[in-house]
């Protein structure tokens, strides 16, 4: 996936408990140069980055240390994806969606929403670095 | 994320949800469904039309609320649930056992 998007947004900012409100502030700002998608769509797209980004609050600060994270939304022709770092521990997830065994089980349903919510969510360990990358297709 | 409670009768708490119901707010859902509990309402509408957006942290918190109703003996139920957050229940397949009503006297007659 390297064909240039037709536009883009960006976003740092250190990992707290309430980052998610500016990764809303990025996204509803990011639909106005998208206006063809519907609400149902960008619902769903939403609910995945907020998923990924609640992961990285919850895991990122392992060691104790600030933590950091980079959000890119890009928009193409027939995809938009949002890309996003942090600089928190190496996660392990499993190769498909997992619910928890229980229906009333009050977590683990986080990474499961993503996979069912867009068509493509891929995670890799870079150099000191944890990728997340959610693709869905318009 | 804000809450407010309406008694509709000796057993039954209206919560009203505004905003979002997320990590960082949904934590503040568990003590309002406590209070109604501890003053008598073992049945707890959630009136969510007001709900921007909900995560999987918000559902956790619905779930506590539906399992601290119903080991007081009552139960707890969704009013007015915007698509968004039909959307996660149904992904989650958790619509199976709350179920979404479009109205708050759907919920309230609600007996499963």
């Amino acid at each position: 996936l390297t064909d240039e998007p037709l536009t883009s947004s960006r976003l740092a900012l250190k990992v707290h408990p309430e980052c998610t409100e500016d990764v809303h502030r990025l996204l509803r700002e990011f639909w106005i140069e998208i206006p063809d998608l519907d609400e149902v769509w960008r619902m769903a797209f939403t609910t995945a980055l907020v998923e990924v980004v609640n992961n990285i609050i919850m895991y990122c600060g392992h060691r104790g240390g600030p933590c950091s994270m980079r959000v890119e939304l890009r928009a193409y022709p027939d995809r938009v994806e949002a890309e996003v770092h942090d600089n928190g521990e190496p996660v392990s997830l499993p190769a498909e969606p997992q619910w928890p065994e229980s229906p009333l089980a009050e977590r683990g349903r986080g990474l499961a929403i993503v996979r069912m919510t867009v068509d493509d969510f891929r995670y890799d360990r870079q150099v000191g670095d944890n990728r997340w990358l959610v693709v869905k297709r318009r | 994320m804000n809450t407010s409670a309406t008694a509709l009768n000796d057993q039954t708490m209206l919560l009203s949800v505004v905003g979002r119901v997320d990590m960082a707010s949904a934590p503040g859902l568990k003590p309002q469904v406590q209070d109604a509990i501890a003053g008598g309402h073992n049945v707890v509408v959630l009136d969510l039309a007001g709900v921007e957006f909900m995560d999987s942290s918000g559902l956790g918190q619905v779930i506590s609320g539906l399992k601290s109703t119903r080991q007081a003996g009552g139960d707890l139920r969704l009013a007015r649930v915007p698509e968004q957050v039909r959307m996660v229940l149904q992904i989650t397949t958790l619509d199976r056992i709350l179920r979404p009503h479009d109205t708050v006297e759907q919920a309230l007659e609600d007996e499963d």
